[in-house]
């Protein structure tokens, strides 16, 4: 976790200007790359992290501080991002298709420590996968959420999750 | 799965190598001093009408004159060719002129709204009309010299979507008391 004083928070929920701009200077490369992983844009990356900010500063009064703050900022800027994305008209059908999808449940920890030794072939690789796929591999390994909390985020059921993220997987070990 | 986000910590920066383009901080700032302009027009709820007196009626019509003079005079809101070193592409151009079209159509409304208002509340809307306006041509002027149209086109778009907002939530509230 990116380390902050905490006292910035109260000083921007009274809409403190500097603190403010300090929150956001320790925060967005954090967000911004969580926005550029999820729409691929850096135009639109830069203004969903911006909206995201923006949000978060309005919101303030909500946040529970028993959930670290970058947590909280950056679920923002991921609801945020999927937004945008569903506008793009993004295939969120795709994600609900797991009927007849064959796919043994296994404990995939083993395979995820495989797949992080390879950094950057992984990075390309996720480059290269359909926006559904995409999208599920980079909350999963990236961001590191796990099933439940990618099927909330994606208003999805929580099995559908996991067979989204197994058939993401299976793509994208075959393109490494 | 502990491990799993143990390593993602660990490891975070080899996943958010990316940096926004230059000049995203300063274009925060705007956005943020935009937002607080909007709030603060929000904060100033449009005093319920009570009977409109004949003082009042002429009050509105001395401002309304002076926010037409004012907004639809030659100088208002034009994409600054006045400048030598404007170099507004047609796209700008159309673009301004289409985005400019939509403001002035959310100010014609709000001015007739204006006249059933009292005068507090007109002097004070009319002041926050001046600020977006001025705000508005200084920002126009300031794109139509960027070198780089494409992204000009892009932040005059979103600035002119925060204005519209703006005044659409000027309008909505006037909405609420008045007959227009």
């Amino acid at each position: 976790m990116i380390s902050f004083d905490s006292g910035i928070i109260e000083q921007c929920r009274k809409g403190e200007r500097r603190a403010q701009m300090q929150m956001y200077t320790t925060f967005y490369k954090r967000v911004y790359n969580t926005c550029f992983r999820i729409l691929r844009d850096s135009a639109e990356a830069e203004d969903t992290m911006q909206d995201a900010f923006l949000k978060a500063f309005s919101g303030l009064d909500n946040y529970n501080d028993s959930v670290p703050f970058e947590a909280w900022l950056v679920r923002i800027a991921i609801n945020t991002s999927i937004d945008r994305l569903r506008r793009r008209n993004m295939e969120m059908t795709e994600l609900h298709d797991n009927m007849n999808y064959d796919i043994a449940d296994t404990d995939d920890n083993a395979d995820w420590e495989q797949i992080m030794e390879k950094v950057g072939q992984v990075k390309s690789a996720i480059d290269k996968l359909p926006e559904s796929s995409r999208l599920v591999i980079n909350l999963y390994l990236i961001e590191g959420y796990d099933h439940e909390e990618i099927a909330e985020i994606l208003n999805i059921a929580p099995g559908t999750a996991r067979i989204q993220y197994m058939r993401a997987k299976q793509r994208l070990i075959e393109l490494i | 799965m502990k491990d799993r986000k143990e390593y993602i910590e660990k490891n975070r920066e080899l996943f958010d190598d990316k940096e926004p383009s230059v000049g995203h901080m300063e274009r925060f700032e705007a956005l943020l001093n935009r937002q607080t302009e909007i709030q603060e027009a929000e904060k100033k709820p449009a005093k319920r009408v009570k009977l409109i007196s004949f003082i009042s009626i002429a009050a509105s019509i001395a401002i309304l004159i002076g926010v037409v003079v004012r907004f639809y005079a030659p100088q208002s809101i034009e994409v600054a060719p006045s400048t030598e070193s404007s170099i507004a592409t047609d796209e700008f151009r159309a673009t301004n002129d289409y985005y400019n079209q939509q403001m002035e159509e959310q100010i014609a409304d709000i001015m007739c709204k204006l006249a059933y208002t009292d005068t507090e509340n007109q002097a004070q809307l009319t002041r926050d009309i001046e600020k977006i306006m001025s705000n508005n041509t200084a920002f126009v002027d300031e794109m139509s010299k960027n070198e780089n149209q494409e992204m000009a086109i892009r932040y005059l778009v979103k600035h002119y979507k925060t204005n519209i907002q703006k005044l659409e939530s000027i309008n909505e509230k006037l909405g609420k008391y008045t007959k227009c």
